[in-house]
């Protein structure tokens, strides 16, 4: 359950990322950000990449879903 | 050897028994009528009327390099509702379904039914699915361990799915450990084809869980004020409820039509309800 009173940033009060007014291409980045540091999608390791030293702030795509 | 009195005698096993001792409808049911209408919100609660004994679904809060928890919100809306109605439809016809989609290709926003010409890469839809794999839902009973003969069901199978990202691939099943029922026998070709908002969709799956499972022959009395709880108290008061609940029934007998006169709102104090069969 979420504590309101808890600190905004906080587990028991997190942030809510808004999707909504992000870009299509920045929304896969976040995803794929979010899919690395949870346990609850998993991301099996591909292409070299681990989970584990996948670059936050790395995986950007365009619209063709090519990564730049 | 006689069993201990301390047993209950036909002590309920499943999440979905405990919950719905005192509840007409299975727990992701309530769940799905209390998603959110607006975006950010970070979680719902359905108290099933016995203190201490709640089922709440909330976006899962992730932490960030920067030591901030961030969560994309719950699903919401139609679009969160129509991601719910699909994989319970499909969970009804095979539990062990499995989808298979990319999210950089059309057949995506096609399989939830929107117009290839509308595609776009930031359809809400997929923003929707997101959401929905970012969800975990959990169950707290204060009998949990008070009582023996019941198996634990609190902070156990929250996660809803099995869901795999790889190589732009969602793979998607339910997860088996899961502690709530997901198959509900939704015609999803109507939530194709028509046109209706959440509250209609909420009113449908109510029906679409309850009646089938009333004995023919019998009814099923649902006072007017447990319904306004089912229903998330979303309106100021029971008979704004009432009629908002009576204005959608001509429209879902349209699309179910076994429903059509089992559906008694005529009772001042109760809904009344008669068996019908599943739409599919």
């Amino acid at each position: 359950m979420v504590d309101k009173d808890a600190p905004l940033g906080s587990e028991e009060n997190p942030e809510v990322i808004d999707m909504s007014k992000m870009s299509g291409a920045d929304m896969d980045a976040m995803m794929v950000e979010m899919a690395n540091l949870s346990e609850h999608i998993k991301t099996p390791d591909h292409d070299g990449v681990t989970s584990q030293n996948l670059p936050l702030d790395g995986v950007e795509k365009d619209d063709s879903g090519k990564t730049r | 050897m006689h069993e201990s009195d301390d047993l209950p005698k036909n002590p309920p096993i499943s999440g979905d028994e405990l919950f719905m001792e005192n509840f007409p409808v299975h727990p992701m049911v309530a769940l799905f009528i209390a998603l959110p209408l607006e975006n950010n919100c970070v979680d719902t609660e359905i108290y099933t009327r016995k203190p201490d004994r709640n089922a709440f679904i909330r976006s899962i809060p992730v932490r960030f390099r920067d030591d901030k928890f961030r969560a994309p919100g719950l699903p919401h809306g139609m679009t969160g509702r129509r991601v719910f109605l699909y994989l319970f439809s499909q969970f009804y016809k095979d539990r062990n379904f499995v989808l298979e989609q990319s999210f950089d290709k059309k057949p995506f926003i096609e399989t939830f039914g929107y117009d290839v010409p509308r595609f776009r890469k930031k359809h809400p839809i997929r923003l929707a699915f997101y959401k929905v794999m970012y969800s975990e839902v959990k169950f707290y009973d204060d009998r949990d361990n008070a009582k023996a003969g019941y198996s634990s069901v609190t902070q156990d199978g929250a996660s809803m799915f099995d869901a795999v990202w790889q190589n732009g691939i969602w793979t998607v099943k339910l997860n088996s450990e899961f502690i709530f029922k997901m198959a509900f026998p939704v015609d999803f070709s109507h939530v194709i084809g028509t046109n209706k908002k959440c509250l209609f969709w909420n009113v449908y799956l109510f029906l679409v869980d309850v009646l089938p499972r009333i004995p023919k022959g019998k009814s099923k009395h649902i006072s007017w004020e447990l319904m306004h709880d089912v229903f998330h108290r979303r309106y100021d008061t029971i008979a704004n409820f009432k009629y908002f609940f009576t204005q959608q029934l001509e429209d879902i007998f349209s699309i179910y039509p076994q429903a059509k006169n089992k559906v008694d709102v005529s009772d001042s104090n109760d809904l009344i309800l008669k068996y019908a069969p599943a739409p599919i």
